[in-house]
């Protein structure tokens, strides 16, 4: 399949996400399929290639000794299992990671780069408007990790240039504490008045969530929605996460807050469940890269390639995150194709979230 | 051993005039007592000639060596010279031994000679066996004599005493008064005793300067001083002397106000001049009836305001015609009252007259 | 005429001596006149300029300070940040003068431990207060407001801590035990004969304290009263976990928003020079005052003093005067540690729910947090030293007046005190994270900022320290052959001992416990605890947050246990005030 084609197919996707029904997802499913299927015709081959190109990087990057990673892709208990798996995989690398929200870390390393400080090897934000920035400074490494054929094909290429790649899967979507009678079905049900002082919410100027889920709420419903949600006198938090703890201590009802940590929450026996929206999910393929400047490219590259990988796709589901391979069950128990879903465009984001905080802080005064 | 000398020395402080013009001369072996009253500008002279403080104007010489003048001064560590602090200024964290070997360490004397040295000074101070204590383990006359001891083991050529006796006790202090006399004597070692107590200054001092208001009143045995004072301030400073102002009207004759005395003819005065009569509250007789005027002295009546019972004395404050107050000091045994008409007689040969 | 050689030193030795005594006089000077116009000068100017530079045009302008004052968005913090302080000012006079007095004046039982809680409660972050009480007072989960709900059956319960109400509380309980120092300091140096011959004219205690012992303390109470406005208004920490959630913003948040996505530097600059010139005026006046109450108050050396009898109202007073401490570390610090030992805080303390879990996560198996124990430990010791062997010298110049322009060198010692933390890590990234000199990324930048900070609390301990040093205990050893150099390090220096020690502590606990500033200058190769803390407690990880915050406090309190025997309380509380 060539890259613009995929593009295309990309665009399509965006376009038609939110009305996209499972049929076409299916077809893209199959594309993919197609494409295990080409990567089967030449197997030894192609699996010789990327086990000794594996081995050269692995014995590369023990030089290194380690590489830092930030993200804010998922929870800390999630990025500490990541960690642990890539250090059980490669013994003799170190994972010095920090876990922040997306524009956090985002603030941070613009800082570093003015200060021309090297040290960080992979960027993993939820904001992909990052990227694009990022790029237009020419500070991103274009690469190829191995294995990203074993992503759905939607998501193998989303930059044509490969600087970045999708590094985690994740929605936002209604949560809300356990035994809530009416629990929200929809957005625009938090607008109702009986949930006035029950509402917990991430701040689009820390979470790359929050701010992906405002510019599809606004595009969605205009901001006239943020208004009348104001109106509710929402508890707002820094990161999506928050709203999780709010619910489960019983401080708030119901949140706009993410699956995974939702679930994981569930899963430890809190009072907590998840609501799809029937007006969709918001979708985010977070993005990861690697920075040119990378004080250890070598660990920093086989870090990526280890997002392909099936111990990343397991240890994501056993975090209840959403796996990157369709050959790892999602933990929330619906695969993603059988989710209504919504993705914002990158562009699009890019605009639009600056934008939004700074409306956000008209709005909500935070 | 040394000789010291003060030149024309001023310092002011801010706006404060400490010193306003000081020439003093320290023989070599003698032991000086600066006398004056607190803020009489004593204790800057002393900070002076430790080399503490610069001056703004004049020079002080060691021997034939310029050692302060405004441009420049040997600091105190080059000076040769000792100084004893009122406070001690024991250091708290060394021991007693520590104290007086510090001297001796910075001249890096080796330290056989140091514990010799140190152990023949604590035996002249009677402290030996305190060498372990810390100076609040010791009382304050153990803490003076370390003072001492520590000043005068490195040898000076000049100590500097400033205030030494006036944290001890009355008993102590006349002690150590006999004490650092006896010291001066076996040592002529060039000694400056800073104070501002008559008696200890006229126990202990060959010579006395009297300072008063940074400048120096007069200089002289304590005999000098005592019998015949300069200024109206020596003689009131010194033995309290009362102090009768009025004008000459012939040699030996003085009016005051209603009143006229008098005195012993005093040098350089002519009729006319402003003159204050001094006669000491010791030479004052008081009677209850008029004695028989004799010759030699003068009578006055007045009326006895105040009177203060003194044991061996009485202190008497009698008021003349005219306002003028005298003292006496007489003899218990004859009892006056307050509210007595009284006879004042000051003999003439101990009234004197100084310019006013 | 020069001064000749002095007896048994050759004239070459003296030139010699004098030469390099003169030299490293000099050298002292530059070397920290360089230091404080590093640390002090130039990251205060760049603030300036970047307040008046557009870095979009490259351009002056005075837009910043147009759109910082004209926008009611930005306007509101302004407010919110005034009552705040203002509040707390308020509240902590209270709590702080009726506890002292109730120390210093009454037979109340328990006095030395309402002393020591306080002392404590100095010591103690506001910040993790803040993280406390949230356990604690949280409109709906809040454990207070539950066992409300619980025992009365009521719909919600009474405490909101995410409101103006809350931070203004929570700052109060960390901030009174300035007033509490300034007032006890003031009240025990009350000579007892002026309160007696008021007895004696036949005054009630009452009338005794209201007519004659407050008064005569009011200004140390003011300049108490204006040293928490000026804690508060600088507080960053406590506002960011209480205010945010509860949308409203104080100018630390907004000057810490401007620092997030997308940035606004010029903006931030212009926003924080007005605080600044708040928080200058404010320390002058408080000098001021303290002057007058010195003049004024502390004449007697005060006295012991028989307490005013209270009888059965003693207990009464004890129930009233262990309330802040109850609030500032008693229910805090159970709420910690009883969260920082849970799997999930929500589920509350229930025998499943146990754990150490997380003190094992922070020592041995999070990195990170282990990475900043020890930068914490580093940076904390490497500041206060610094900060320590600058004061100290400071204070040996400016007191002893070793060099002209003695005065100025004291005067820009004490300066970064007026400066909020905040503040001045913005200075310092605006300095210092770009070439020609880049500490960013480095532990510099953090050590610097703290030594900065706490350069003034050093200063005035080893101030205090130089005053009780009787000058003739230095000149007898000059007279005796010691030169001032060798005087300053055989006779001062050991006499200054203990204050050493105390000044470093001085300085080394706010190191360990600072947020505010470490908040913008760390990066993730660089943190310190505080800065693990902060970033945990968004994602609502409270568990690690209080495991940590436990840790350090453990550190600070461990680190006064050992040293107190050598340098007492008193000393401590005392110095950060004066």
């Amino acid at each position: 399949m060539s890259r613009s084609n995929s593009v295309d197919r990309l665009e399509m996707i965006v376009h038609s996400g939110c009305s996209m029904i499972r049929r076409e997802f299916l077809q893209l499913g199959m594309g993919a399929l197609g494409a295990a299927a080409f990567d089967a015709l030449s197997p030894s081959l192609a699996r010789a290639a990327a086990s000794n190109d594996e081995e050269k990087l692995y014995a590369e990057a023990r030089k290194e000794g380690k590489v830092v990673w930030w993200t804010a892709h998922y929870a800390l208990s999630a990025a500490e299992a990541v960690r642990n798996a890539f250090v059980a995989k490669y013994p003799g690398i170190e994972v010095e990671f920090i876990r922040q929200t997306a524009q956090v870390i985002y603030q941070r390393l613009t800082q570093n780069l003015k200060a021309h400080i090297r040290e960080v090897d992979v960027f993993a934000s939820t904001d992909e408007a990052h990227y694009l920035a990022l790029k237009n400074q020419g500070v991103l490494a274009a690469y190829t990790p191995l294995g990203i054929s074993n992503l759905p094909k939607p998501f193998q290429d989303i930059d044509p240039d490969r600087t970045y790649h999708v590094g985690a899967l994740g929605l936002v979507l209604i949560n809300y504490r356990a035994k809530l009678e009416n629990p929200p079905q929809k957005w625009t049900d938090l607008l109702d008045p009986n949930w006035q002082g029950k509402i917990t919410l991430g701040h689009p100027g820390f979470s790359g969530y929050v701010g992906n889920w405002v510019v599809a709420i606004w595009d969605k419903y205009g901001w006239d929605y943020f208004t009348k949600l104001a109106k509710n006198k929402p508890k707002i938090a820094r990161s999506i996460f928050d709203t999780v703890t709010d619910i489960v201590s019983g401080e708030r009802q119901v949140g706009a807050g993410p699956d995974s940590n939702s679930l994981e929450s569930k899963a430890k026996g809190n009072p907590i469940e998840i609501q799809f929206p029937t007006d969709d999910s918001i979708l985010i393929a977070s993005p990861v890269g690697i920075l040119k400047e990378a004080p250890h490219p070598n660990a920093a590259r086989l870090f990526e390639n280890f997002f392909y990988t099936r111990e990343y796709s397991t240890t994501m589901a056993k975090t209840f995150n959403y796996p990157l391979r369709s050959d790892v069950a999602a933990p929330s128990g619906v695969p993603l194709e059988k989710v209504k879903w919504y993705r914002n465009k990158a562009q699009r984001l890019e605009k639009a979230i600056p934008d939004a905080i700074a409306k956000w802080r008209e709005t909500f005064g935070v | 051993m040394a000789q010291i000398r003060l030149v024309n020395l001023r310092k002011t402080f801010g706006t404060a005039v400490a010193l306003q013009d000081i020439t003093l001369t320290i023989e070599d072996g003698e032991l000086l007592a600066i006398l004056g009253p607190s803020g009489c500008g004593k204790t800057t002279t002393m900070q002076l000639l430790a080399g503490f403080v610069v001056p703004d104007a004049g020079e002080v010489w060691a021997h034939d060596r310029l050692i302060s003048s405004s441009r420049a001064v040997v600091p105190p560590e080059r000076r040769r010279m000792s100084l004893v602090f009122q406070s001690y200024a024991l250091w708290p964290h060394l021991t007693v031994f520590q104290n007086i070997a510090f001297g001796l360490e910075m001249r890096r004397v080796p330290s056989d000679q140091i514990r010799r040295r140190v152990n023949s000074i604590l035996e002249i101070v009677n402290l030996v066996g305190y060498e372990k204590r810390y100076s609040h383990e010791l009382s304050g006359g153990q803490q003076q004599r370390v003072a001492l001891a520590r000043a005068l083991v490195v040898e000076p050529d000049t100590l500097l005493l400033d205030e030494p006796l006036s944290n001890l006790d009355a008993n102590l202090r006349e002690q150590m008064r006999f004490e650092i006399r006896r010291i001066h004597d076996t040592t002529r070692i060039t000694t400056v005793y800073v104070t501002h107590d008559q008696a200890e200054a006229l126990v202990i001092a060959d010579r006395i300067a009297v300072m008063n208001k940074g400048l120096i009143e007069q200089t002289g045995t304590p005999q000098e001083i005592y019998e015949q004072p300069q200024s109206r301030f020596v003689a009131s400073f010194i033995g309290g002397a009362n102090c009768l102002v009025g004008q000459l009207l012939e040699p030996g004759l003085v009016r005051c106000g209603q009143l006229q005395f008098r005195a012993k003819d005093g040098r350089g005065l002519r009729a006319g001049d402003e003159v204050v009569l001094c006669i000491r509250p010791h030479a004052v007789k008081v009677h209850r009836v008029r004695p028989d005027p004799g010759a030699g002295t003068n009578l006055a009546g007045g009326h006895l305001v105040q009177h203060a019972y003194l044991g061996d004395l009485q202190d008497i404050r009698i008021l003349l015609p005219g306002g003028a107050q005298i003292r006496a000091l007489t003899p218990a045994g004859n009892f006056f009252q307050a509210g007595e008409e009284v006879f004042v007689e000051l003999p003439i040969e101990r009234c004197y007259l100084l310019r006013s | 005429m020069v001064p000749e050689a002095p007896v048994g030193s050759s004239a070459e030795h003296r030139f010699h001596a004098r030469r390099r005594g003169l030299d490293l006089s000099i050298a002292v000077w530059v070397g920290v006149a360089a230091i404080l116009l590093f640390m002090v000068i130039v990251p205060l100017a760049f603030i300036f300029v970047a307040s008046v530079h557009s870095d979009e045009t490259d351009r002056l302008t005075l837009a910043n300070y147009v759109e910082a004052f004209s926008r009611a968005i930005y306007l509101q913090p302004i407010r919110n940040s005034l009552l705040l302080a203002a509040a707390v000012a308020v509240v902590s006079c209270l709590c702080g003068t009726l506890l002292s007095w109730a120390v210093s004046h009454t037979d109340m039982p328990a006095r030395n431990l309402i002393r020591n809680l306080v002392f404590a409660a100095f010591v103690t972050p506001s910040f993790l207060g803040a993280a406390a009480w949230i356990f604690l007072a949280a409109p709906n989960s809040g454990w207070l407001n539950r066992a409300w709900v619980a025992l009365t059956g009521a719909a919600h319960g009474p405490f909101n801590i995410y409101s103006l109400g809350g931070a203004i509380f929570v700052i109060a309980m960390y901030s009174y035990p300035y007033t509490f120092a300034f007032a006890s300091n003031a009240l025990e140096l009350i000579p007892s004969e002026m309160e007696r011959s008021a007895a004696l004219l036949g005054a009630s205690w009452w009338r005794i304290t209201w007519r004659i012992t407050l008064p005569l303390v009011r200004p140390a109470l003011i300049a108490g009263a204006v040293l928490s406005f000026l804690e508060a208004i600088a507080e960053f920490g406590t506002p960011a976990f209480l205010l945010i959630p509860a949308g409203q913003q104080v100018i630390t948040t907004q000057l810490y928003l401007f620092f997030q996505f997308p940035t606004r530097p010029n903006l931030a600059a212009a926003y924080a020079i007005p605080l600044l010139l708040v928080t200058a005026g404010l320390f002058v006046l408080q000098q001021r005052l303290l002057r007058r109450g010195r003049f004024t108050t502390v004449a007697g050396k005060g006295a012991v003093r028989e307490p005013f009898r209270l009888g059965r109202w003693r207990w009464v007073l004890f129930a009233i005067c262990i309330i802040p401490p109850l609030c500032s570390l008693i229910l805090p610090y159970s709420a910690l540690v009883v969260t920082s030992l849970s799997r999930a805080w929500g589920r509350g303390p229930l025998p499943g729910n146990l754990t150490t879990h997380w003190y094992r996560w922070a020592l041995f198996e999070n990195g990170a947090a282990r990475m900043a124990i020890q930068h914490s430990l580093t940076y904390a010791s490497a500041a206060a030293t610094i900060a320590t062997v600058l004061a100290i010298f400071t204070a040996y110049v400016a007191h002893r007046r070793l060099l002209p322009g003695a005065r100025i060198l004291a005067f820009v010692a004490v300066a970064p005190f007026v400066v909020p933390g905040i503040i001045l890590a913005i200075g310092f990234f605006s300095a210092y994270a770009r070439p020609p000199i880049v500490l960013y990324g480095t532990g510099w930048m953090l050590i610097a900022a703290f030594a900065t900070r706490f350069l003034p609390i050093a200063y005035s301990g080893s101030e205090s320290a130089i005053r009780s040093i009787d000058v003739e205990l230095e000149n007898a050893a000059r007279t005796l052959g010691s030169t001032a150099l060798r005087t300053f390090g055989r006779i001062t220096l050991p006499l200054l001992r203990r204050h050493v020690l105390s000044t470093w502590l001085t300085a080394f606990i706010p190191s360990l416990r600072e947020l505010s500033s470490a908040v913008f200058l760390f990066t993730p190769a660089t943190a310190v605890m505080t800065n693990v803390i902060f970033d945990l407690s968004d994602g609502g990880n409270f568990e690690p947050v209080s495991a940590l915050g436990v840790l350090m406090m453990a550190m600070a309190f461990g680190l006064i246990a050992v040293a107190y025997p050598v340098i007492g309380r008193t000393v401590l509380i005392h110095r950060q005030g004066s």
